[in-house]
């Protein structure tokens, strides 16, 4: 039996997990570190940290599964994306990285707006400039840090500075480095235009390859501290969000994920490259060669019912420890109580601003349509189904890019609640399904680590070989129809609103 | 220690043999009964329930019968259980809720239940007449719009859905001139409840005959009408037998509830403005002279010569306390903890929140909204949410948005160029220093708390001292019995930074009515 190992450096922990070519979990291990927020909106990480956590969590996966290193054939790697990693000339880190979710760089943002043009960033990049992105988060250090940025030699992403650990090489591939904003997307390569404009070298970036692709072996120095065998082959891998959705079989036409985590992520496949003109869902490059992704990004999807349950759920909690269970579990059940539609309270989920589709970092959120009939459940259930609509409104711009939408595969914590998933298939009309994926993105990686190593073809083929559906929710059409006249008016809300967040913000200042 | 019996004495005396006055408050879920002396203390009370009906949507009706029952139960209780002696009940005053139109036949006989002030049964007949008449000869009369929960409505319906009704109904009454009615056998209307009736002439305060006509109602069914604090009969055997009230005991005409309660809280001066803050909210300004304005209410006060311009609002206690019952576990939680009320642990949270929630506002529309938007498809909103913002910005937010339903009021009050001097709080609201507080700062105005928490039967009974001689005038009466416990004065700058937000509250109905209609019509 060959043995595939997928790694992914996430923001709270890297997670290792040791899969046989089946999928099937063999062994697994997290090794969490710390999130540093030196001023309200920054939050950075140190990158040997991570390599800390990772050679750790590969050394104790290898001694838990008790099975020779040398069965090993391939490592693929995923992690959070966008954050900044700089090197000097020795290779050493030159500052700790600024991550993902770090707010600094709005400034930044508009700066490379106006240097680029707004329209010629995204009909290259497929994207607006954002403070998430890195090429915002280099800028920043450009513009704050100038003795730092002079000794820049190498710019890499949390997930290649560990496979540069690993292997010595630099390299990355496309999709992670799509959320760089750095590279062509339609073409698939470094932009020299945007590259040069901005004022980095070419010589800073890695090598780019497509996921799959070997782009280096396991040196000795890391194989004494990992336990791998000398010379095992490290794949591309890919960006947590493209790995997630290979590890869920979003690999063909039609398929579409839907994920509800912090925040809530709709995911499209797609084999031609699309890109939306007003920038309000990301087209990246996929991790299945020569095709693309399409994402939107609701910002507080989990988020919200979590806000909800810290504020106004202290019952729930106390009642979920006495009986050993999760207070979301007893939240669903009140919300369940309650029918679609919440009776008329519709709730707008931009707690922290929104990304799709109205691209505002002012927006609020909103409880319209409150009176005295409504309780507690309502609520809950008022703030689920804004989650879901605001998901509705990144499917529907993905359905207008004429990608066609046949299944839609739940996952994150909220694919967990049933409640969630047959409010999903209710308000989007579609089926919605659940896989055996477990491990998320880093089943993603170990299936392109088995492309890669050989043992599978291609990436659809090796998905259709591990991944399984095992829930099916079918939509209530009755209900549609329901929901879809108060989706109208959840529309209608922002378009009325807009302009009061923009008000607020100012009196706020 | 012989001198200190002496005094005990005297005073036990003075309590037995002092004068006293009652005052009857005819509520929509109780009636309540209070004995005061002449300093305005309250020596007793009773209050006893009864019920409200609906017997179909927009049918909210009540069984006068059931209020007299319950009236002289309350009555029976204090004279049994207390040391009081009929005797010393000096005068009656009643008040009781506004709009009703209760039909009587010559015998006495209620000949139907009256459609209480919530009751929207006329809703066509409304629209019925105004495409008829237009508003603007109604208004031009009566001061007031021409709404179905309004006992003109009402009437009419009566005699279009139930004309045999109509044809024996002697007079149609109020809900405090029934209970006149029942103590003494005096057919009464008075001035402050006079509003009710589009055909009461607001400049004039008679009937006025051709809008009578107009509107079809027989003029002889409307009874005469009296000044509030007018003696117009005794208690007769028969309700003294009922009630254990002496026989020949005064009553005078009473008024409207709020009317009374704006008395009760000391105001009769031009300006003065009573700020309610119960269940619901509200403000009555004190004028001299009738001065309308189409989204406000007018009316006579109790006080000759004076009129009240009334505003009243759903966002009140009623409010807080659906978020107490709904959202505020972890306070409730802590009431049962510490023994400290959960109202006052949210207040305590909602003080560290900076002025204005931190941009979080509130629409406090639960249950519609009434002046000045009037607007029945009107809903609560939370608006401007983020993640850094929890339950104490919401518990805040709320009282905020009361407030700003209040500033509403006072503000489309002056569109008319009324002048809102300083406010006078009444109401559970009054008890939080908190929520006073926002008021005063949201208004820019100085608002003033009375000690007596029964301001509502407190002015009826005014009305039976003034009216019985034993207080010279109402300046005396409110001199001796109202006394001001607390002044909140206003900030200014905050005034200033919460009429930013108040722009913004302004706002979001604007934008967001058309959609609150929508979302009801799903």
């Amino acid at each position: 039996m060959a043995y595939l190992l997928g790694v992914d450096i996430g923001t709270s922990g890297t997670k290792t997990v040791l899969f046989d070519e089946l999928g099937n979990t063999i062994a697994n291990d997290l090794q969490e570190y710390p999130l540093y927020q030196p001023e309200i909106g920054w939050a950075e990480q140190n990158p040997l940290d991570w390599w800390k956590a990772t050679y750790t969590s590969i050394n104790n996966v290898i001694l838990k599964s008790k099975i020779d290193s040398n069965e090993i054939k391939g490592v693929g790697l995923s992690g959070q994306m966008h954050g900044a990693v700089i090197l000097d000339h020795q290779n050493e880190v030159l500052r700790k990285s600024i991550i993902w979710c770090d707010q600094r760089s709005s400034k930044e943002c508009e700066e490379i707006t106006e240097i680029i043009g707004k329209q010629r960033l995204i009909e290259i990049t497929a994207n607006p400039s954002l403070t998430g992105f890195t090429a915002s988060k280099i800028r920043w250090i450009q513009n704050n840090q100038p003795e730092i940025f002079s000794k820049t030699k190498k710019i890499l992403l949390p997930k290649d500075y560990i496979r540069f650990m690993l292997t010595g090489e630099f390299a990355t591939e496309v999709s992670d480095a799509s959320g760089m904003q750095y590279m062509d997307i339609a073409n698939r390569c470094w932009s020299e235009e945007v590259i040069s404009k901005l004022g980095i070298e070419l010589d800073m970036l890695p090598k780019l390859y497509e996921s799959p692709e070997v782009t280096g072996v396991i040196h000795s120095k890391a194989a004494k501290l990992t336990g791998l065998k000398v010379g095992t082959p490290v794949v591309g891998g890919a960006g947590d969000q493209a790995a997630g959705a290979i590890g869920n079989g979003i690999v063909k036409t039609g398929v579409i994920s839907s994920t509800i985590g912090t925040s809530g992520v709709v995911f499209a496949y797609s084999d031609s490259v699309t890109i939306d003109p007003k920038g309000r869902v990301h087209t990246f490059c996929h991790a299945v060669p020569g095709t693309w992704h399409i994402m939107g990004v609701t910002q507080a999807a989990g988020l919200s019912l979590q806000w909800f349950r810290n504020h106004f759920c202290r019952e729930e909690i106390n009642t979920a420890e006495l009986i050993n269970t999760d207070p979301y579990i007893l939240m669903d059940k009140a919300a369940h109580c309650t029918s679609a539609g919440s009776e008329g309270l519709i709730y707008l989920p931009y707690l922290m601003g929104e990304r799709t589709p109205h691209l505002d970092p002012k927006a609020k959120a909103v409880f319209f349509g409150l009176s005295a009939k409504h309780g507690k459940a309502h609520l809950i259930r008022a703030v689920m189904e804004g989650v879901v609509y605001s998901l509705k409104d990144c499917l529907e711009i993905i359905r207008e890019m004429g990608v066609e939408v046949s299944e839609v595969r739940a996952s994150g914590g909220g694919g967990k609640s049933p409640l969630w998933r047959q409010m999903q298939s209710d308000i989007f009309g579609t089926s919605i399904n659940t896989t055996n994926s477990s491990e998320g993105p880093a089943l993603g990686a170990a299936i392109l680590a088995g492309v890669g190593s050989g043992i599978y073809k291609n990436v659809p083929q090796a998905c259709d070989a591990i991944i399984r559906i095992v829930t099916s929710n079918k939509p209530d059409m009755m209900l549609n129809n329901k929901y879809n006249k108060y989706y109208s008016l959840y529309k209608n809300l922002y378009k009325s609103l807009e302009h009061n967040y923009k008000q607020l913000v100012a009196i706020m200042e | 220690m012989v001198k200190r019996i002496h005094e005990y004495i005297k005073k036990g005396m003075e309590m037995k043999m002092g004068k006293l006055l009652l005052g009857i408050d005819i509520g929509t879920s109780a009636c309540k009964v209070a004995v005061f002396d002449l300093a305005g203390r309250v020596i007793a009370q009773a209050t006893k329930e009864y019920k409200v009906y609906y017997p179909a949507p927009g049918f909210v009706e009540q069984n006068p019968e059931e209020w007299w029952e319950a009236i002289c139960k309350a009555i029976q209780e204090i004279l049994n259980s207390s040391e009081i002696s009929a005797d010393q009940i000096a005068g009656i005053g009643i008040d009781g809720q506004s709009w009703s139109a209760i039909p009587i036949d010559k015998n006495g006989r209620v000949l139907y239940n009256t459609p209480i002030w919530m009751d929207t049964r006329a809703s066509d007949t409304c629209k019925r007449v105004i495409d008829r008449l237009g508003i603007k000869k109604i208004f031009e009369v009566s001061g007031n719009s021409f709404e179905p929960t309004y006992s003109t409505p009402k009437i009419i319906w009566f005699k279009e859905n139930m004309p045999e009704v109509y044809k024996n109904t002697y007079k149609f009454l109020q809900s405090n001139s029934f209970i006149v009615y029942r103590l003494t056998g005096a057919v009464t209307q008075e001035l402050s409840q006079g509003y009710g009736l589009h055909v009461f002439n607001m400049q004039t305060g008679t009937y006025d005959e051709k809008l009578c006509e107009e509107l079809g109602i027989d003029l002889d069914k409307l009874p005469d009408i009296y000044k509030c604090h007018h003696v117009v009969g005794v208690v007769s055997e028969k309700a003294a037998q009922l009630t254990g009230l002496k026989i020949g005991t005064p009553v005078v005409a009473g008024g409207l509830d709020a009317a009374c309660g704006t008395l009760g809280a000391g105001v009769y001066k031009v300006g003065q403005t009573q700020e309610q803050g119960g269940q619901a909210g509200g403000m009555s300004i004190c004028l001299d002279s009738a001065i309308a304005h189409p989204k406000l209410i007018l009316g006579y006060h109790v006080v000759p010569e004076l009129w009240l311009l009334q505003g009243g609002t759903v966002g009140g206690g009623g409010t807080i306390k659906w978020f107490r019952q709904e959202l505020a576990g972890y306070e409730v939680e802590q009431e049962k903890l510490t023994g400290v009320n959960a109202f006052k642990i949210m207040d305590s949270e909602a003080e560290k929140i900076n002025p204005g929630s931190d941009g979080l506002i509130f629409l406090p529309y639960m249950s519609g909204e009434r002046s000045p938007i009037w607007d029945k498809h009107a809903k609560g909103v939370f608006f401007g949410l983020g993640f850094n913002k929890g339950r104490s910005h919401m518990i805040r937010a709320i009282l905020e948005g009361c407030a700003y339903a209040l500033q509403h009021n006072i503000k489309t009050a002056e569109e008319v160029d009324v002048m809102v001097g300083e406010l006078i709080a009444m109401g559970g609201a009054a008890n939080s220093s908190l929520w006073t507080q926002i008021k005063a700062d949201v208004t820019g105005k100085v608002i003033k708390v009375p000690t007596s928490d029964t301001a509502t039967t407190l002015g009826a009974a005014i009305l039976a001292g003034v009216g019985t001689g034993l207080y010279k005038g109402f300046e005396e009466a409110i001199e001796k019995t109202v006394c001001i416990n607390k002044v909140y004065k206003p900030d200014m700058t905050l005034h200033k930074k919460y009429n930013e937000y108040y722009k913004i509250y302004l706002e979001l109905y604007e934008k967001l009515k058309d959609t609150m209609e929508k979302v009801s019509l799903i």
